[in-house]
């Protein structure tokens, strides 16, 4: 339960960011989303400046901290606009999601599709900071103990960490049961994105549907319970709706908040955040001839916050492993293309692996294309990756990861690429700010 | 029409998938207790991780929290140490615990686990 009760709190305390981040058609499952994403950074920040000051993570001093934030959020903050009160409009798409995602967290508490680097670095790293009451750089610097990854962001194992604080102890159900409160946010915002992308009420039920039963069937098949891979996921879909609409103060802000907790959870997600980004001040860029820099601050200084303390840790530690890094060999392309192929093709994602190729697609409607070009970086990164790091045998390297690595991309392209399909259909009801009208929406 | 109908049939594509996946975990479930794999495909619930536990449980009682522990085992077949040390690294957390042979560290403690579980520890 305290698992649960932490994502209760992250909510609790992001809700405080609900003025200056939500716009009324904002409905609650993609707030509750945004809540949630805000306060895990706010959580991040705060831990990292407990680390940086040297004082251990108690759970009534946290507790403290939170309500402290909560009331000095409530007396100074803007509160969040009224949203527009939508029918709930539940269907068939919605029931088929849940069953899924329930299925889905029954195995995961069994511990069979526990994701195996749950056992190798994201578990173990959560446990020992809880034992440490904070980041163990102790632990994690030494050279024999690369195999942690001691290099990546803490935000996942943090969350592991807050999360036992709270019950008094580490137990891996727990965690499985907190990540997947991630996917359900993640599914909640393709269910966002689609609303918001003006897609019909059949498309809406059936994107979520295949969505949900895509990724969690792979999420079975390829062991991804407590996997740090949903938290990526969800940080790309929680930034369609304001990709979908023209840019503006809180679109700036949910970027930001996004990019954040993509760069908190993984080391890719520092490239995301920074994609999302670009993106986001490439659009304010042209469409206003100039570089605002109220909006630059809104979208870079959340990622800021968390990338720089990040890197300071890194150099002060030593944290860099050098094997990421080497020169770029053109000659891998053919071992490393049929790589791609064959990992397309794991079984687990029965062909949905190649929704991962949508992205550069999507670069051709004008709506999607803003989403597309941060999507088709990330996917070119996580390509160029395999062209420089220093392995003996790519294909390995390859089929290790770029499976599981396209899981990030495969919801939001799908939401997306259903989006676009049904424009046409929906051309006609954008109003005149830019900003689509609901279609279920009262006139 | 045709648009519903190729996403329909995409859902059910999707959800035959599911189904699949969710049949393939339930299937292994149930056979944990017979299943004989490799370290790097171990999962919780299997009688080699039960095993692993069983011993390191002794270990964690006898050893104090915060030692160094160099954790030995078989590397058969190659690669296979590497991940059995891993588990005993992810069942251990208050230790600190290393390959066996590991360069440059200077370990408290050594320990491997023989057949049924049975701890095997050197003081040094």
């Amino acid at each position: 339960m305290s698992a649960l009760a932490l994502l209760a709190v992250l909510a609790l305390l992001g809700s405080r960011l609900g003025g200056a981040l939500t716009i009324p058609e904002d409905g609650l499952l993609h707030r509750c989303a945004l809540y949630v994403m805000g306060g895990a950074v706010v959580l991040h920040l705060l831990l990292t400046l407990l680390d940086f000051a040297g004082i251990p993570w108690n759970p009534f001093l946290l507790a403290g901290l939170a309500i402290l934030f909560f009331i000095l959020g409530r007396r100074f903050l803007p509160r969040a606009p009224e949203r527009t009160r939508l029918p709930w409009d539940p269907g068939w798409g919605d029931a088929l999601a849940l069953a899924a995602l329930g299925a889905f967290v029954l195995i995961g508490l069994t511990g069979w599709i526990l994701f195996p680097d749950f056992v190798y670095h994201w578990g173990i790293k959560g446990h020992r900071f809880f034992l440490a009451r904070g980041v163990d750089y102790a632990w994690l610097s030494p050279g024999w103990n690369w195999v942690v990854h001691p290099e990546y962001p803490n935000l996942v194992p943090e969350l592991f960490a807050v999360s036992a604080l709270a019950a008094g102890r580490f137990e891996a159900p727990a965690m499985v049961l907190g990540a997947s409160a991630f996917c359900a946010l993640l599914l909640a915002e393709v269910r966002e994105g689609l609303r918001r992308g003006g897609a019909d009420r059949f498309t809406r039920q059936a994107g979520l549907a295949l969505t949900a039963l895509a990724v969690l069937g792979f999420g079975i098949g390829h062991s991804m319970a407590a996997a740090a891979d949903w938290w990526m996921a969800l940080a790309l879909a929680a930034a369609v709706p304001a990709l979908l609409r023209p840019a503006d103060r809180q679109g700036d802000l949910q970027i930001g908040v996004a990019a954040a907790f993509a760069a908190a959870s993984k080391v890719e997600g520092v490239t995301l955040a920074a994609f999302l980004a670009l993106v986001q001040l490439g659009r304010r860029a042209w469409t206003e001839r100039r570089l605002d820099p109220g909006a630059a601050a809104r979208v870079g200084l959340p990622a800021a916050a968390v990338v720089l303390p990040w890197l300071a840790r890194l150099v002060r530690h030593d944290l860099f492993l050098p094997l990421h890094s080497g020169p770029f060999q053109p000659d891998r392309a053919g071992a490393v293309f049929a790589a791609i192929l064959e990992a397309l093709r794991t079984p687990a994602w029965h062909g949905f692996g190649f929704a991962a190729l949508l992205p550069p697609l999507l670069l051709i409607p004008r709506r999607t294309r803003p989403f597309a070009v941060a999507a088709t970086l990330q996917l070119a990164f996580y390509v160029y990756v395999y062209f420089t790091a220093r392995v003996e045998d790519p294909r390995y390297f390859v089929l290790s990861n770029f499976a599981r690595l396209i899981l990030h991309l495969i919801p939001a392209s799908l939401a997306m690429t259903l989006i676009a399909l049904s424009q046409k259909k929906t051309a006609g009801g954008e109003n005149p700010t830019g900003r689509l009208r609901d279609p279920g929406a009262p006139p | 029409m045709l648009k519903r109908l190729a996403l329909g049939l995409l859902v059910a594509w999707a959800g035959a998938g599911f189904l699949r996946e969710v049949n393939g975990a339930l299937a292994g479930w149930d056979s944990r207790a017979e299943r004989t794999e490799l370290p790097w495909l171990w999962r919780p619930g299997m009688p080699q991780t039960a095993e692993l536990e069983r011993c390191l449980t002794a270990a964690r009682r006898e050893i104090p929290a915060g030692t160094v522990v160099a954790f030995s085992s078989p590397d058969d077949p190659p690669g296979a140490a590497f991940y059995r040390w891993r588990w005993a690294a992810y069942l251990m957390p208050a230790h600190v615990v290393v390959q066996d042979g590991a360069p440059g560290v200077q370990p408290q403690a050594r320990i491997a686990c023989g057949p049924g579980g049975r701890l095997r520890r050197e003081r040094l």
